[in-house]
């Protein structure tokens, strides 16, 4: 096997993505014509984009580090209530994001000690995390929407910078300084490690538990993110934000290059799996009329994207 | 006509020539043994027969009819049972669920017959002459009753061909006893038996026949008349061993490094004092279960020291981690490469500075990356790991001799100045094996002390300024490495006449 070649690989998922994403507009807009190209289709489809970045970022530190985080939906429904709770009842801006953001953190540190110190599995750490805050958006909401909030506030996400909208524009700067970070910091560099094998890791001096919790929490803090500006956009808090979007979190970064163990995953990689899994939605929704359908595809791409995901590091391990 | 014959079976691992045309008849009733050194194929073409791995090319025919076995469960259907050097069993679950895993004896509505299952435990132990509870949790027993455990679970299954990979390595004189006792009434039943082991006497004593491979060659067949063991060594060894090895160290200047005085850790050894000496070899020998690589992992900090104390470049230390172990100067290379040592997922470059990250990483914690890489490339150039320029190759393409280097490369960047390597020759080939030697015995000549853990007698012997023995988690001797044997080390290993 020729090193040249090797050399290429890397980047010939990007590309294969890439092609995938512009084959399926140009077939779509052949088919449908204008019912898909239109403006207002085209913003339905990237609507979810800047949330879905936010989150598939956040779960790819997590698959890297050969875990999983199915809270983050209930993180971003839990910090959006926080915040639009602490505005309502007349909290400033600032220390109401501040304190929205620390909730997050905490969230995602407590599950990475649970997972690093006590050895939960991650499925189960999290699992519970989710039902826990989603539990306590309903409680503090009972239910009801929360309204009321400041102009100021709301401007963060329905601004534009250039035409492009503020929320766009605040996901695409996150994601690329973390995905610059994450080859050249050690903190961040150390997942990999700790993702590729957590003993070894161990055995060569990498503080896995610190790396762990740092990754959770990461994760955890660019939900709480996706919260604010989700809550801010939308006008309001409600308990049921972000239903399901750990789903499509997970299958973007597995379509994008991320290992479901551990150890792989490229920023690049995850945005264009945000748009493909984005993109496969709108095209069944264009044929069957009905977004009842999202939650199944995205159930089905995760499955394929994990499959394939599996018969290629079989295939590495042979 | 023979039971089982193989032809011009090859195998390789990447570039690593494993087998290379091994031709070779077996009888019904005879008792086979293989033996060459580590490496020379012996464990790969059993493991072939037992439909473990699939050759590359050649055939494996039983009475004259060519069998495809493509895993373990086929092997047992054409009457091939074997019996690992690694033991198998599940350890939280009873002697005779492991004897009968997988065929336990069932009444008529398919349920577990227990009292039918342990009886047939009881008689199957009877057979061999041991008398055990069925019902006793394998995990509490010792790893030599383990092993027996291991050999009747598949005597069990009613085998024609029985294979044997060093079945004695862990067993005491009378479990050895009973074992040879056992194998020849299978054989005057007309079971095949193959066996394979290090150890000469073994072999002299038990095998009717015997076959010598080298370098995953075939090299002969010799008789029960014709069996001596010079003859036997010769053929293993072809060639002069003393160029093999690099010049030991000139003079002693016993400058000690680390000191245990009276080391323990519960269960896995007991009051070790050990001296490490700067600029030598420390070899450490001792059987599978003696305790040498659960001592190297309290020193290195992966394990906690119950009792005793450890002085280390001239005070008392506790390590609470590896990490703390690297930051004092101390390496592991670890026995696993796989699972410990490397990661195999990740390029070569992200390997080699993988235990000296902090190291190379400027202000604010960014790594360098240029550094990493010249860093990388200087030890793939001073180690000679191919393929050259690898630095961005996955590590798992690379061959297993250029994988234990780059997992060396990893310690040697650490700049260490104690490194402890458990077997840094497993799973590598002759050439990969003396450049390693070299390797090792330049870093004690810079000043390093180097503790060796092998279970390879020749290497011990080759590469040791010192030998350290252990037996069952206690130091039997400390003997320095000037005309020393290897049966004289294996003895110390036996613990023969030994006070405990």
């Amino acid at each position: 096997m020729s090193l040249k070649k090797k050399a290429f690989l890397p980047g010939s998922r990007s590309i294969t993505l890439i092609l995938i994403i512009l084959v399926i507009f140009v077939c779509m807009s052949i088919l449908k014509g204008e019912l898909f190209y239109a403006a207002t289709n085209i913003s339905t489809i990237f609507s979810n984009l800047s949330y879905d970045l936010l989150l598939a970022c956040g779960m790819t530190f997590v698959l890297i580090l050969g875990g999983i985080d199915l809270s983050v939906g209930s993180v971003l429904a839990f910090v959006g209530i926080v915040v639009t709770m602490l505005l309502h009842d007349g909290t400033p801006i600032i220390p109401s994001i501040f304190i929205g953001l620390l909730v997050a953190l905490l969230s995602g540190a407590v599950n990475g000690i649970l997972i690093s110190k006590i050895h939960i599995a991650p499925f189960v750490s999290t699992l519970a995390t989710m039902s826990v805050l989603r539990g306590a958006c309903y409680v503090l909401t009972s239910g009801f929407f929360i309204v009321g909030l400041p102009e100021s506030y709301i401007s963060i996400a329905r601004g534009s910078m250039l035409g492009i909208p503020n929320k766009i524009v605040i996901s695409l700067a996150i994601m690329g300084f973390l995905g610059i970070i994450s080859t050249k910091h050690i903190l961040f560099k150390q997942m990999y490690y700790v993702g590729d094998n957590p003993r070894t890791a161990y055995l060569s001096g990498i503080a896995s538990s610190r790396t762990i919790i740092l990754g959770y929490s990461v994760c955890s803090l660019l939900a709480g993110i996706a919260g604010i500006l989700m809550t801010s956009s939308f006008g309001m808090g409600q308990a049921s934000f972000g239903i399901g979007s750990e789903m499509r979190a997970i299958a973007a970064a597995v379509i994008g290059g991320a290992s479901m163990s551990g150890g792989e995953g490229n920023f690049i990689g995850t945005a264009l799996g945000v748009i493909l899994v984005a993109l496969v939605n709108n095209v069944f929704i264009m044929f069957n009329g009905s977004p009842n359908w999202s939650t199944a595809i995205s159930g089905i791409m995760l499955l394929v994207a994990v499959a394939l995901d599996l018969l290629r590091t079989r295939e590495k391990t042979r | 006509m023979s039971l089982l014959e193989l032809k011009n079976i090859s195998k390789s691992f990447g570039d690593n020539v494993v087998l290379d045309r091994i031709s070779l008849s077996l009888e019904q009733g005879e008792i086979h043994a293989i033996i060459g050194e580590n490496g020379a194929g012996k464990s790969t073409l059993m493991k072939i027969i037992g439909g473990i791995y699939a050759q590359d090319g050649g055939q494996v025919l039983i009475d004259n009819r060519e069998v495809q076995m493509r895993t373990p469960m086929d092997a047992y259907r054409e009457g091939i049972g074997i019996v690992h050097q690694e033991l198998s069993l599940a350890e939280n679950m009873t002697v005779a669920q492991n004897v009968f895993v997988n065929h336990e004896p069932t009444n008529f509505l398919g349920f577990i017959d227990w009292k039918q299952l342990n009886h047939n435990t009881v008689q199957e132990f009877k057979k061999i002459g041991i008398a055990i509870s069925p019902e006793t949790i394998v995990k509490s027993l010792s790893v030599g009753m383990q092993q027996i455990v291991e050999i009747v679970k598949v005597l069990s299954q009613n085998v024609r061909i029985l294979i044997l990979d060093e079945p004695t390595s862990a067993l005491s004189d009378k479990e050895i006893r009973n074992l040879f006792d056992l194998l020849s009434m299978l054989r005057d039943r007309g079971t095949l038996i193959i066996f394979i082991s290090h150890k000469l006497r073994e072999i002299l004593e038990i095998s009717d026949r015997v076959s010598v491979l080298r370098d995953g060659k075939f090299i002969g067949t010799l008789d029960k008349a014709a069996m001596e063991e010079s003859k036997i060594i010769k053929m293993m060894v072809g060639r002069e061993i003393d160029n093999l090895y690099p010049p030991k160290a000139d003079v002693h200047k016993n400058k000690v490094i680390l000191e245990t005085k009276k080391l323990t850790r519960n269960r896995k050894f007991y009051d070790v004092d050990f001296k490490a000496y700067k600029g030598e070899v420390t070899g450490i020998f001792g059987l599978i279960g003696s305790g040498r690589t659960e001592f190297a992992y309290s020193l290195f900090g992966a394990d906690r020291i119950d009792s005793g104390t450890l002085i280390y470049e001239g005070s008392e230390v506790t390590f609470s981690s590896p990490a703390k172990a690297i930051e004092a100067g101390i390496g592991y290379l670890s026995e696993d490469r796989k699972r410990l040592g490397l990661f195999i997922g990740m390029d070569v470059k992200d390997n080699i500075v993988a235990a000296t990250l902090e190291k190379i990483s400027a202000h604010l914690g960014l790594l360098n990356e240029r550094n990493a890489a010249a860093i990388s490339n200087e030890y793939i150039e001073n180690l000679d790991i191919h393929p050259r320029g690898c630095n961005s190759e996955k590590t798992f393409n690379l061959s297993g001799g250029n994988q234990q280097k780059v997992l060396l490369s990893k310690w040697l960047a650490a700049r260490p100045h104690l490194l402890i390597v458990d077997e840094p020759t497993r799973g590598v080939d002759i050439g990969a094996k003396a450049n390693i030697h070299k390797i090792l015995r330049d870093l004690a000549n810079t000043g390093i002390a180097i503790v060796m853990i092998s279970s390879d007698l020749p290497e011990i012997l080759g590469l040791s300024d010192k030998v350290v023995v252990f037996h069952e988690g206690r130091i039997t001797d400390t003997l320095a490495n000037e005309s020393l044997t290897e049966e004289m080390i294996l003895e110390k290993a036996f613990n023969k006449g030994g006070v405990e």
